[in-house]
Formats: structure tokens, sequence, C-alpha cells
């Protein structure tokens, strides 16, 4: 009997891949490893990531986590105790956005991980964020100049960008 | 870009994250050079080619528009 000795880095044939499924395995697998694809599939098709993948997953949950856990305690613990009467209050609102800085860095450090074609998916992504953002703060800036104001309009700035930011991705990932 | 990627993979009988570990890529960088939504660049089709033992030319060839200079329309 043949004792099997497949490594990642050599060239041997992998025992599943003649599979028809594993020759096409197309499945939505985003950038930073998370895949939606089911549990039955991934193991009737074999492994659904790639060294790299799972790599890049880890460090990047790595580093978000511990931001954005921190990011909600801060929220909690800042929305519990702030008093707008209070001449402290406008900077310690803002204490929740210093674990913001973390996840910006996750996010940055996930790009430069990424390999080729993972960083032009990201930054296309970033990119339709960034610009539904600036229209939408545009937007604002042009109903502001007659007058109207919405107090909650930097939300509204960071919802759309978020959005079409996610959508973006999520799409790219099913195609 | 039209490639010969699928069909060298399945000769060797590899997955898609196989060979995504083999390249030290992700395996949708797999899926999206074998669906032609991709090109690679010079350094990892270089890679390619040495992970199936052949030369580029051998991967990849060029559609036809390729091969068309691009017109006054095509540059605006």
């Amino acid at each position: 009997m043949q004792k099997s000795t497949n490594t990642p880095n050599d060239n041997t044939p992998n025992d599943n891949a003649l599979d028809d499924n594993a020759l096409d395995d197309d499945s939505i697998t985003d950038h930073t490893g998370s895949t939606a694809a089911g549990a039955s599939q991934r193991s009737a098709r074999g492994p659904r990531l790639s060294a790299a993948d799972k790599q890049q997953r880890n460090s990047y949950l790595r580093e978000f986590i511990p931001a954005i856990v921190t990011f909600w305690i801060a929220l909690a613990v800042v929305f519990n105790t702030v008093d707008a009467n209070t001449s402290g209050a406008r900077l310690w609102v803002l204490v929740p956005v210093l674990p913001m800085v973390g996840v910006a860095v996750a996010l940055y450090r996930a790009v430069q991980r990424a390999d080729e074609y993972g960083r032009i998916v990201m930054l296309e992504c970033m990119a339709l964020g960034f610009g539904a953002s600036m229209i939408t703060s545009m937007a604002l800036g042009f109903l502001g100049g007659i007058g109207v104001a919405w107090t909650f309009g930097g939300w509204l700035v960071f919802g759309v960008g978020m959005t079409a930011w996610s959508m973006t991705l999520l799409i790219r990932g099913i195609r | 870009m039209e490639n010969r990627l699928k069909e060298r993979r399945a000769v060797n009988g590899w997955s898609q994250a196989h060979l995504a570990d083999l390249l030290g890529v992700s395996r949708q960088t797999v899926n999206a050079l074998e669906k032609g939504r991709y090109d690679p660049s010079l350094p990892l089709a270089f890679r390619l080619a040495s992970v199936f033992e052949t030369t580029i030319e051998d991967l990849f060839h060029p559609a036809d528009d390729d091969l068309a200079p691009p017109t006054p329309a095509d540059t605006g």
C-alpha cells in the first residue's frame, strides 16, 4: 500500500481534485478570508481556502477583533456616562473614535497583505464606498447651504459609505 | 487574454485551493484567473509557468481583441 505524501508545496495530485466540483470550485470568498459556502459544500469540494487565505484571514482577525471590541466597550461606557452639559463632553464623546484607528490600521494592513488580485478588489470596493460618502456629504453640504441642516448627517455619510463598500465587496465575492 | 489554466489544473488533478497554495495567492485569485476576469502580473505569470513546468506562452494567449491596435474610438 502506497502512502500518500502530499504536502502544500509539492506538485502531486490532490486526491479530491478530480471531482468535477473541485475542478470548478467557484465559491463566495471575500478577501478577509471568510466564506459564504455551506459546510456541506465545503466538505464535498475539498478545501475552500488556500494557505494564503487562512493566513490573511487570521492576521486580519487578530488585528480587527481587539480594535472593534474596544470600540464597543468605549461606546457603551461613553454613552452611559456622557453629560452634554459638562465642559469635557466634547472630548469624552470622541473617545470611541480612537479604537477605530485600530480598525483602520487592520484594514490597511489587510490590503497590504492581500495578493495582487485581492488588493485590486479591496481597493475598488473602498473607492466605491469613498465615492458614495463624498456624494452624500456634497448633497448634505448643498442642503446646508440653503439652511437645511441635519443633526445626524455625519452618520448618514458614514452609513452610505459603509453600505456601498460592503455591498460591493459582497457582490465582487459572489461573482 | 485567454488561458489554459483550468485545463492544465485538471490535467494535474489539483483543486483551486491547492494551486493557490503552490502560487501563494488566494483561491479567489485562481478562480478569477481561470474565468478570465483577471490577467496576472508578469511575476505571477512566471510563477504559474513554473508551477506547471511550462512557458507563459503555453498558458496564456491573446484574444483577437488583444492583437488589434487601439482605434481612436478606444482611446477616446
